[in-house]
């Protein structure tokens, strides 16, 4: 019966990508918005230029992946869970493998569609020239960054109601995004905030992009992605046993 | 239906995501750029040899600096590599290194593409000035050298295998001088060491009739110094620079004004002082996993060997607070590494003396000048040193910025040289134990010279006096060739030893081994045999290998007045390593006294 | 109304009697338990034993007994938060029960094996807006391993019209059609229709009714919740009645029917009530205008009596009691007793 389940997957994963395709109006901004930003700070904004276009290349490409898994976790799955369909895909023999697996591979689809254009304009518009597998393996790795992020979005989609997702979306989104120094580099905020940076999976897995691309450091310490690779694979341990209780929850 | 639609899109997504990589601009290929020697690099770092100016780009046209700019337009064709992120720093300078074997190439695997060297056998000067013209593709640094210095018998400097024309007197200094232009030297470096009890040096008078000669002539001179008293004395004498910092006292402020309006530049060479001051800097820089891939397994003995005891006088603090008090007051400081010194090494240690240069108080700017453009102007070496229009394409690329943390001087990306990209690669085979087999088994007849046969000259092999001097013994040896060897016919080498007490085990006797020590396989050879006569009494011949760490094998014989064939067997010679023979020596001691002895027909046995 | 609560006991003793009990505390139900024993496939496709469901402090299941055959329609009759919907959502094993044992095929609700022989259409359950019935059908039919022909079932459940469009497009009745269909889709042993009808417009509930007929007639087992006493009345063959969490009545659909009274008797007699009062058998007399009406347990005895001692009765009337009058004499029998 393990074909059936495959089976069951491909048909999940056609239909999570039918649904994202007819509601543009959704998707649409989770995709511009990440290279409108990486334009705006890496292109045009004044300091932009020197060095910076491949520190961003690192962390807008975070930022980019975040926005599909945040959102279409968060909000998706408690949207579902709000109307009941996610009752009768429960109640059905739907395994629960293909729906997540579904909606975690239409996740990657449109976090790649969200990296493309990012990537283009780093190549083509500001020069940065990368061996094939150092594109690759930003790439991997900016991919590999859902899963903490879709994680947060389970926790949110299987506490809240839609409308309280949505709003508990947006602020950790931004959180992750300002703090997390995918924005602008953490060493020019305030000590405090530097502290509270560090703690989030967004500013630990932009290190291990910029380690990558061994962009250049903006203070005197050396990168030692080891060390932020250890900190996400606990925080993603911490944050799938969230999100597993958060389910079991459901059923009472 | 819906599988189809999942199908189509994630197979058009992979593709999507694979074209994109693939398109993607990548640094352009090695051996696209560097198969000639033109080519460009964009939107780099480059420090100029004073500054950093960000974001430039540079043109490279047959290993020349063509264009350093902004807005430079690239020709279509040429070759071209991205450097964000990266700095472009100068081909470093070495303003102080003693070279032979190995040493120029170790240079330039470190970015080290401009040696000035303080001291070497004339014979490394052959060809240097051609070679420095050139811009042929090399995998050597370019040579600057004074040559032998200017010492006294017995004084610093003559410790070494190589023969040194000495000096005693200021009538001698103008001969001296232009036998040392004549044979190249570049400039003139004298030791100046008086007072000192263990070690001869040139008095105050013959050392300014240097000076002179050398002004006169048209040549820099230099000065060896350890003590501010000695520095104040050759400031006084009009020297033109130090190449060492003194680290017996602090610096006072009448030297500083007075070193400031002579203009004269100071190179601390704060490698060796850490060295002989005990501060274990040689083994951590052979442990820097940026370093260690590139270094030989003698580069690596070399960092980690000490210089046994601690000297007087050695004060690595008081060494980096001169230097930073020089530096404040504006005296130009050349960064020198003193390789290959126990406890340095060519090449490496050149970014150990930057990072010394900050500890001590200078900026990382300052640090990367000391090693590139003061340098040149310093030693008046045009072309180098600075990335300008017009210079020699000489450079390295580092990944990060040392302009802000000098480590990462060691980040290199790529090493350019006469505008070809230099592979990093060490000597084959230096790091396992398989040698060559020695050339010759001939080590000696000294029918006309005290050379070994041709086949082991060539390879650089001769004979030398060697003794505990060394050691910090006073025993002295001499060695040169006598007609009549053993059987009347040809000639023989003669040693003079005196043997005295100052070291546990006095020795002085004659020493057969390549200038640079490199290893030879004597695994074929069961015994070695000898001729020898001259004063009675128990000698020893001893064998050297590489890595000893202990008193190397040795075997203990009689000699009398008459000649006697001696045969070792190289059995005998307990715990030796035959697959890394380096050297061989006959000694007298550890009797005191005097020996005189002569040697013939050295040849290793099947 | 006059019927006493003593007497309907005696009724409930002949069909099979519950009696129902609270849960004691620390009672064991796993051991012993004929659910488990009897986990064949031939035996109960359902059966609960002393299943209780509690939220917070309230009961919302109280110790239900309950095994339901292979084949035939059995309708779940209650009024509004009677429980039926949390004994299905037990079922499914989207709840957990507090206490008691539940079995479906002989195995725990949820597993991935019963629930490939089971068909649902939820009460309140929304399907996503952008896909349409034919993709929400192929979907679904991608869970099972043997599922019904796409087209057929669009067709059987008046879908094909507007298959393609878009499920926010379609009208309520049209929606409940395309939930009926993914309940149906997967060639279900067990089908769960939670309140199917209500709100629906009557072609649908039609076609409902006329699919679940057709279902039945095949030997599928469907379990049906509603508070429509005359769809239980025209598709079930077995009413169980819930009421606050019990089950007050549990048999088939005429027993039910029965069980409020055996029959009505509308004549125009002029015996007196006292007298007729008094026959066996008779529940209660009315005068209702010129009619006299007799609720007789056995409506055939009593008539023979009557015929014997009036010959001028006239204008006739027999009559079963419809399953709503029937709920209604059991809903206030059992509220008025156990207050």
């Amino acid at each position: 019966m393990k074909s059936l389940a495959l089976n069951a997957f491909f048909y999940e994963c056609g239909a999570e990508i039918l649904k994202a395709v007819r509601a543009p109006e959704y998707i649409l901004p989770t995709l511009l918005m990440p290279i409108a930003f990486y334009l705006l700070f890496a292109f045009a904004l004044p300091g932009a230029g020197d060095n910076n276009a491949l520190y961003f290349l690192a962390t807008y490409g975070i930022f980019a992946v975040m926005g599909p898994s945040i959102f279409g976790f968060g909000v998706g799955v408690a949207n579902e869970r709000d109307r009941g369909w996610l009752s009768i895909k429960r109640a059905s023999p739907a395994p629960a493998i293909a729906y997540l697996g579904a909606k975690i591979t239409v996740t990657l689809i449109f976090a790649s569609l969200a990296l493309i254009p990012i990537y283009l304009a780093a190549g083509f518009g500001a020069g940065i020239a990368l061996p094939h597998s150092v594109w690759a393996l930003l790439l991997g790795l900016h991919l590999m960054s859902v899963i903490p992020f879709i994680l947060i979005g389970l926790i949110v989609g299987f506490s809240l109601g839609s409308n309280g997702a949505v709003a508990i979306s947006n602020i950790v989104f931004l959180a992750m995004a300002a703090l997390g120094g995918l924005w602008l580099p953490i060493f020019l905020f305030p000590d405090a905030l530097q502290k509270i940076s560090i703690t989030l999976p967004s500013y630990q897995l932009a290190e291990i992009a910029l380690a990558i691309v061994d962009a250049p450091t903006p203070t005197d310490s050396l990168r030692v992605p080891s060390e932020n690779i250890t900190v996400v694979v606990i925080m993603t341990i911490f944050l799938a046993s969230l999100a597993y209780l958060a389910w079991a929850r459901q059923r009472n | 239906m819906l599988n189809r639609v999942f199908f189509i899109t994630i197979s058009s997504l992979i593709a999507l995501l694979g074209l994109v990589i693939f398109f993607l601009p990548t640094p352009t290929q090695e051996n696209e750029v560097f198969s000639n020697n033109s080519f460009a690099v964009e939107n780099i770092s480059i420090f100029d040899g004073y500054k950093v100016l960000k974001n430039h780009s540079l043109i490279v046209e047959d290993g020349i600096i063509t264009q350093v700019g902004k807005q430079i337009i690239i020709p279509k064709g040429i070759s071209t590599f991205h450097g964000i992120g990266k700095t472009l720093l100068p081909g470093l300078i070495d303003s102080h290194t003693h070279v032979y074997g190995e040493a120029l190439r170790a240079s330039l695997r470190f970015g080290v593409t401009t040696s000035l060297d303080m001291f070497t056998s004339p014979a490394m000067l052959k060809n240097m000035k051609d070679k420095r013209q050139s811009l042929t593709n090399t995998s050597a640094s370019d040579l600057w050298s004074a040559g032998i210095l200017a010492t006294v018998p017995g004084g610093h400097g003559t410790q070494f295998p190589v023969s040194v024309e000495t000096i005693t007197t200021a009538d001698e200094a103008h001969t001296w001088v232009a036998n040392r232009i004549a044979e190249g030297s570049d400039y003139i470096k004298l030791v100046y060491m008086p007072n000192n009890n263990y070690i001869k040096s040139l008095d105050l008078i013959t050392a300014s009739a240097i000076i002179k000669a050398g002004h006169d002539q048209g040549v820099m001179v230099v000065a060896h110094i350890s003590t501010l008293k000695a520095a104040q004395e050759m400031l006084d004498a009009g020297i033109d620079g130090l190449v060492h910092i003194f680290t017996d006292k602090p610096v006072t402020e009448r030297f500083i004004a007075q070193a400031v309006k002579d203009g004269i530049f100071v190179i601390p060479t704060l490698t060796v002082i850490a060295a002989v001051d005990g501060q274990k800097t040689g083994a951590a820089l052979a442990a820097n996993p940026q370093v260690t891939a590139y270094l030989t397994t003698l580069q690596k003995q070399g960092l980690v060997t000490n210089f046994g005891t601690s000297w007087p006088s050695f004060d690595f603090d008081i060494g980096m607070q001169n230097t930073l008090k020089l530096y404040a007051a504006g005296v130009p400081i050349l960064a020198g590494s003193d390789a290959p010194n126990p406890g340095t090494t060519h090449g490496a240690s050149l970014h150990q003396e930057m990072e010394l240069l900050v500890r001590a108080g200078l900026t990382p700017l300052a640090a990367l000048s000391a090693a590139t453009a003061v340098p040149a102007q310093a030693f008046g070496i045009k072309g180098r040193g600075s990335i300008k229009v017009g210079a020699r394409a000489d450079f390295i690329t580092v990944v990060g910025r040392p302009d802000v943390d000098i480590s990462r001087s060691l980040f290199i990306d790529k090493i350019i040289k006469n505008g070809y990209e230099v592979k990093r690669e060490k000597p084959e085979g230096s790091d396992n134990m398989v040698h060559q087999p020695l050339e010759s088994s001939l080590l000696g007849t000294f029918d006309t010279d005290i050379l070994p046969s041709t086949d082991l000259a060539e390879q650089g092999f001769t004979w030398e006096g060697t003794d505990d001097r060394m050691a910090n013994g006073n025993s002295e040896a001499r060695v040169y060739q006598i007609e009549n060897g053993a059987d009347e016919t040809g000639g023989a080498l003669r040693v003079h030893a005196k043997i005295k007490s100052g070291f546990l085990f006095p020795w002085a006797g004659a020493y057969f081994a390549r200038t640079d020590q490199a290893a030879r396989n004597i695994d074929a050879y069961k015994a070695i045999s000898f001729q020898i006569r001259g004063t009675p009494g128990k000698y020893t011949a001893l064998m050297f290998t590489t890595g000893m760490a202990r008193i190397p094998p040795a075997q203990t014989f009689n000699v009398s007045h008459d000649w006697k064939t001696i045969t070792l067997d190289m059995e005998a010679f307990s715990g030796l390593k035959s697959e890394s023979f380096v050297g061989f020596a006959i000694t007298a001691g550890p009797a005191l006294g005097l020996f005189d002895y002569d040697i013939d027909n050295v040849i290793f046995r099947e | 109304m006059s019927l006493h609560f003593n007497e309907l006991s005696q009724l409930l003793a002949r069909l099979q009697p519950r009696k129902v009990q609270p849960p004691r505390k620390g009672e064991c139900t796993i051991m012993n338990s004929s659910c488990l024993q009897s986990a064949s496939p031939n035996t109960s496709v359902i059966c609960a034993q002393g299943l209780s469901k509690k939220f917070d402090k309230n009961y919302a299941l109280q110790h239900i007994d309950l095994s339901i055959k292979s084949g035939g329609v059995t309708a779940i009759l209650g009024a509004n938060g009677a429980g039926k919907t949390t004994f299905i959502l037990c079922c499914l094993g989207l709840r957990k029960q507090s206490s008691g044992i539940l079995t479906i095929f002989g195995d725990a609700p949820g597993s991935i094996v019963s629930k490939r022989r089971i068909g649902v259409m939820l009460q309140d359950a929304d399907l996503p807006d952008l896909l349409t019935p034919r993709e929400h059908i192929t979907l679904f039919a991608s869970y099972y391993p043997n599922p019904a022909n796409i087209d057929e079932i669009l067709n059987t459940c008046k879908l094909t019209e507007f298959a393609d469009k878009k499920y926010r497009k379609l009208s309520g009745g049209q929606k409940r059609r395309v939930q009926f269909a993914l309940a149906i889709i997967g060639n279900p042993d067990l089908v769960f229709l939670d309140e199917p009808t209500t709100g629906l417009d009557t072609d649908t509930r039609r076609m409902l009714w006329d699919v679940v007929r057709k279902l039945a007639k095949t030997g599928r087992t469907i379990i049906l919740t509603t508070h429509y006493l005359e769809e239980a009345d025209v598709l079930a063959d077995r009413v169980v009645v819930v009421k606050a969490g019990r089950i007050i009545a549990d048999g088939l659909t005429a027993e039910i029917r029965e069980l409020a009274g055996g029959g009505l008797i509308k004549c125009i007699s002029n015996i007196s009530e006292e007298r007729i009062g008094d026959y066996p058998d008779v529940v209660s007399v009315r005068q209702n205008g010129r009619f006299t009406e007799i609720n007789s347990l056995n409506p055939t005895s009593t008539l023979r009596i009557l015929l014997s001692e009036d010959q001028t009765v006239s204008e006739l009337i027999v009559s079963k009691p419809s399953l709503e009058e029937a709920f209604d004499t059991l809903n206030n029998t059992v509220s008025e007793s156990t207050v």
